[in-house]
């Protein structure tokens, strides 16, 4: 406090807002291009993801704590900076070869375990500098942590539209990570007042100038000794081409989508469906048509294909690097090829206009992929189909024995499927084939042995040489009977309550030894009122007991921080999630999400500063517009929305919790004060509601249920600042 | 089968049906609880010795645990209670098919016949490719599975015509007292025993099984100590005398060999693999190379390519092996028999289905060349 008012230089130029802004700028980039990156080493999905945010905002909450003991001017500060370019760079050096690191070959799959302590290395590495740039910039700048704040989120908006726009469509994330670490030593050396340390900001300008070359090196480094052919950057994520002879398979973020040629895969997701019918005409296929299955279909005479794929890179990809018989396939005149989100070219498809749509898809192991497995989109799927029309998918499994978790996440698709379909039939084998329809549905052997050999299909694996053993009537009966056991209750697939994804992350979490698999497992089991409702009965006497205190302590202005930092992520989170349900692409538009959330921010930190007389009525009315916007949301996630309306959301929240940062810190320091500590409750509050909204709230118990818990808790929140307000010497003013 | 009447038939069914019945409400039970392990066994292990202090030291397979009381050796499935050894998983099954024998794959012994093919939960390896790695690398309270003592498994194997019945998916030398015991009631109704193993079994316990089964195959998973210690967790040398004793037993030995990009492709180790078998086991032992598909820890790397199982092939036939087969890639001219004197088709597989076979007594129907294998 009184440092803040030793250092009342009035200095206005330009140069001294810089290092805040360029801390946002910093912040969200290599935020965004941590995340990317994380996920292509680690398969990311929304669990890891969690991770990701989660350690991100730990690490800067607790770097934001530090006390400096001494001022630190502005050469400190400037190599603190260039200590964080170093250490991000470095960063996506690590997590490129963390499998190396690891002692694995690049095939190998690796657990929770690794994602987390990885998230939580990298956090370190590159968040907790930034945080304690924060607290440095708050003891440097005139106006302190509030002007640092929103020049901060200024920065942030910035840097996030700047990736999302500029960079991320052009640039690898090597190459863009490259531009933005330069772009940043450039401004250090040019446009940061400083004294000296010039020769280290060079080279940190010209090691990220360098850095985007490596890239490809360093990916065919990482992938040895399989041979990595071709790679690029999509806002989808990371798609690489391995070869192996004259074998071809295409990874996306490290996972398998399809190796070309692969009989297998490709017979057994078209031929179990297509048999079921007399003459199929009209085929959708979404996902894998590169793989082959196109050729699967093709080889039924009247079949015209509508084959729809969400990221054009994949058909640019397959383009490229397919023989020729691959790519015939992809250019026969049968076929018409749509690139866009299957469900939205589905629900604008006419009623009854398919004999089959095949998902060609990987298995729930995403939210984002999650959405074709639900009951809102097997509705869908059972209105365009026409009255003998079937729905087919693969989701790999095991041949011999299916273990309790993998008959939880069949027994949710059974489940989800027989919710919709009267009729469903399930294909034993090391991949289970689904199938579902109006009409009767047969997988006896003899029968589709028949039919092949009738229509005279030259297949390998769907033929009356692997037909009898893989039906055997003793493994059909196992299987149902297993997975029947496993449909229970709380086993229906939803747009808002993903639980096949998280029964899946439970069934891949078991194939590692560590603690991962049976701790979701337990999480799965706790009733809802444990974790939503219990937690917030304790919160009131909490509350009680610390709005009316005899001596009140200048922390009680962070409490409605802390619920806030909690609750803005958490919605954060879920609006995503139910953004990607309801139009398919978040990982497009993800930074561009993140950036209204970040403008918002600093749209009411900017309105929070002008706001010269503040008092806990303030934080009240920010409360209560935080439960009514949440109260919308859980509304509109429901709904159909314009598109616009995940964007404006964010926004306001974003806005709401600016302001409301703004305003209890000015109350806070107004007592007592070191310049971090609100903006490390923020990040720590938001730390804890990512891990537990991503690991396992919002899958298991759904959006609505967790948004409308939120609006009780600020609810709460908003009671506790009216009850501050009745306290004497409330109000505070500073500057 | 000349022994089946319907009355033993029925008798068999009854005994099936009641003993699955039996295990219905049990395996309920054990749907419903979470983690705990209900419904193990307590019978007395063999290949042990007692030691003071009531410690043991198990004698089944190379690793030699040396175990305290209450301790489980590496296989997780045997456990020394105060002195005594038992193994947990006697008579509980957790996997049971009726399989094409070829899957196992046995390729010369009782061609297009059906084998009963039952596992007990556990392993004493850690390959990373398993396929059923979810009853084999897990502990045994973890697995459903119900009770089907030896004479039950021998009804169901009758039941369902199979004349053989195989120990396979996990690793059956940890169950060797159930397996053994099996296979001994097998044979008393004449029908035969099969076991896939992935060969760590010391020499004694291994005498005394191939006394009373009727056909091994064995899975070199490599031929590197290297691989083996990285990806397998195990010993190259002890398999290779496994394979051995089993080629000089006179039981019917068949080896399969895994083909994983990258990892025990390498054309120098087949090579030398093939020259190995050759020397040890002779020319007549079928060598099949089996096209990896991508599961468990290694899911994310790409499958073999058909152009490697088929240089595999060239290379093995070239050091004078005279059975090498392709496996998982149906109607592969590599799935077929050749007769060694002649070279005509004598079996023609398509995946898993015999389309022609020009055997009789074991001997090539066009030139008369006798045919190594169990025909009949």
């Amino acid at each position: 406090m009184h440092i803040l008012r030793r250092r009342a230089a009035r200095g206005l130029d330009l140069r001294s807002r810089v290092p805040a802004f360029l801390l946002g700028f910093l912040a969200t980039s290599f935020q965004i291009y941590l995340l990317r990156e994380f996920n292509a080493a680690f398969y990311g999905n929304e669990l890891t993801f969690g991770f990701v945010l989660g350690a991100w905002l730990l690490w800067g909450g607790l770097g934001s704590l530090i006390r400096p003991k001494r001022a630190v001017d502005g050469t400190g500060l400037v190599r603190l900076y260039t200590l964080a370019i170093g250490l991000f760079l470095a960063s996506l050096v690590l997590l490129r070869f963390s499998h190396r690191l690891m002692g694995l070959p690049p095939g190998q799959a690796t657990g929770l375990t690794a994602s987390l302590a990885s998230s939580l290395l990298v956090g370190f590495l590159v968040s907790f500098p930034l945080g304690a740039a924060f607290v440095l910039n708050s003891l440097g700048l005139p106006g302190g942590t509030l002007r640092v704040y929103v020049l901060e989120s200024l920065g942030a908006a910035v840097g996030g539209l700047g990736v999302h726009f500029l960079l991320v469509p052009r640039f690898s994330n090597w190459q863009g990570a490259s531009i933005v670490s330069a772009a940043a030593a450039a401004a250090l050396l040019f446009a940061v007042p400083r004294k000296r340390s010039a020769g280290l900001i060079a080279v940190a300008l010209a090691a990220s100038a360098g850095f985007g070359f490596l890239d490809s090196p360093a990916q065919k480094a990482a992938w040895r000794p399989l041979e990595l052919v071709r790679s690029e950057d999509t806002p989808y994520g990371r798609l690489q081409v391995i070869r192996v002879g004259q074998q071809l398979s295409l990874y996306s973020n490290g996972l398998p989508l399809f190796t070309y040629p692969d009989a297998a895969a490709a017979e057994e997701s078209v031929h179990f469906a297509l048999l079921q019918l007399p003459r199929p005409r009209n085929v959708l296929l979404i996902g894998g048509g590169a793989g082959g299955a196109l050729g699967e279909i093709l080889k039924y005479p009247e079949a015209r294909v509508d084959y729809v794929e969400l990221d054009p890179a994949v058909i640019r990809l397959a383009e490229a690097v397919l023989p020729a018989s691959g790519i015939a396939d992809l250019r026969s005149p049968r076929v018409a090829i749509h690139l866009e989100d299957g469900r939205a070219f589905l629900e604008r498809a006419p009623a009854a206009s398919y004999d089959a749509v095949i998902l060609d898809l990987p298995e729930p192991a995403t939210a984002q992929i999650n959405r074709f497995y639900t009951v809102e989109f097997f509705a869908t799927v059972r209105a365009k189909l026409g009255p003998r029309g079937v729905l087919a998918f693969a989701v790999p499994s095991d041949e011999n024995y299916i273990g309790r978790d993998l008959q939880r996440l069949l027994g949710s698709l059974l489940a989800t499927l027989e919710n919709v379909f009267p009729r469903v039939a399930v294909v034993p084998g090391g991949r289970n084939v689904f199938l579902a329809s109006g009409a009767p549905l047969s997988i006896e052997a003899g029968w589709l042995s028949a039919a092949v050999s009738k229509l005279g299909l030259r297949n390998s694996f769907v033929s009356p040489g692997m037909l009898p053993a893989r039906l055997n009537p003793l493994r059909v009966d196992y299987l149902m009977d297993k997975i029947r056991a496993g449909a229970g209750a709380g086993a229906l697939n939803r747009d808002l309550v993903p639980v096949s994804y998280y029964f899946h992350s439970v069934f891949w979490a078991g194939q590692f030894k560590g603690p991962e698999s049976r701790l979701l497992g337990l999480l799965a089991r706790i009733p809802p009122f444990w974790v939503l409702d219990f937690p917030l009965m304790l919160a009131v006497p909490f509350l009680a007991l610390a709005a009316l205190r005899k001596r009140p302590s200048p922390y009680r202005f962070l409490v409605p921080v802390a619920v806030m930092g909690f609750t803005a992520i958490i919605a954060e989170m879920a609006v995503l999630i139910a953004f990607q349900a309801a139009f398919g692409c978040v990982y497009g538009k993800i930074s561009l999400l993140l950036t209204s959330f970040m403008a918002g921010l600093f749209a009411g930190s900017a309105a929070g500063r002008r706001r010269k007389r503040a008092g806990p009525g303030d934080l009240a009315a920010v409360e209560a517009g935080f439960v009514i916007i949440l109260l919308g949301v859980a509304a509109a996630v429901s709904a159909p929305v314009p598109e616009a309306v995940p964007y404006l959301a964010l926004f306001a929240f974003g806005g709401l919790g600016g302001w409301l940062f703004i305003v209890a810190n000015r109350l806070y320091l107004g007592e007592s004060g070191h310049p971090g500590t609100g903006y490390a409750i923020d990040l720590i509050g938001s730390f804890l509601g990512v891990v537990l909204a991503s690991s396992f709230v919002i899958p298991l118990l759904g959006i609505p249920a967790l948004l409308g818990r939120l609006a009780l808790l600020n609810l709460l929140g908003m009671l506790f600042a009216a009850a501050l307000t009745l306290r004497k010497g409330a109000n505070a003013t500073v500057a | 089968m000349s022994f089946m009447t319907r009355r033993r038939f029925l008798g068999h069914t009854a005994g099936a049906g009641l003993v699955l019945g039996a295990g219905l409400p049990g395996f309920c039970n054990r749907l419903a609880a979470f983690g705990q392990g209900a419904g193990l066994s307590r019978v007395e292990a063999r290949y042990y010795k007692k030691l003071p202090d009531r410690e043991i030291k198990c004698q089944l397979c190379p690793r030699a645990c040396r175990l305290g009381d209450k301790e489980r050796g590496y296989c997780g499935v045997r456990e020394n209670e105060g002195g005594t050894y038992y193994s947990l998983v006697y008579g509980k099954v957790c996997s049971l098919n009726v399989d094409p024998i070829e899957k196992k794959p046995f390729f010369h012994f009782l061609p297009g016949t059906g084998a009963l093919s039952m596992a007990a939960a556990g392993c004493n390896v850690n390959c990373r490719f398993c396929q059923n790695w979810e009853v084999s690398q897990v502990r045994p309270e973890q697995v459903d599975h119900y009770d089907l003592p030896p004479e039950a498994a021998v009804g169901r194997a009758a039941a369902n015509r199979c004349p053989s019945i195989a120990y396979t998916y996990t690793e059956p030398i940890v169950y060797f007292e159930y397996m053994y015991d099996t296979a001994v009631a097998a044979r008393r109704k004449k029908i035969r025993s099969v076991v896939v193993t992935a060969g760590h079994v010391n020499e004694a316990p291994l005498r005394d099984l191939l006394e009373v089964v009727d056909a091994v195959k064995v899975d070199l998973k490599g031929f590197t100590q290297d691989f083996y210690s990285t990806y397998v967790r195990g010993e190259l040398k002890t398999v290779l005398d496994t394979i051995r004793a089993v080629g000089k037993s006179g039981v019917w030995l068949e080896i399969v060999y895994l083909v994983i990009p990258t990892l025990n492709d390498r054309a120098a180790d087949i090579r030398d693999m093939a020259r190995w078998v050759r020397g040890e086991v002779g020319v007549n032992v079928p060598v099949h190379f089996s096209r990896f598909q991508p599961l468990y820890l290694l899911k994310n790397l790409p499958p073999t390519p058909v152009a490697t199982l088929e240089e595999a092939r060239e290379t093995a036939l070239s050091e004078g092996l005279r059975f090498v087969y392709i496996g998982n890639v149906p109607g592969h001219p590599g799935e077929s028999t050749y007769c060694p004197g002649c070279g005509k088709v004598v079996i023609r597989r398509i995946g898993y289905r015999i389309d022609a076979l020009h055997l009789e007594a074991g001997r090539c129907t066009f030139c008369g060349a006798a045919l190594p294998g169990v025909w009949t």
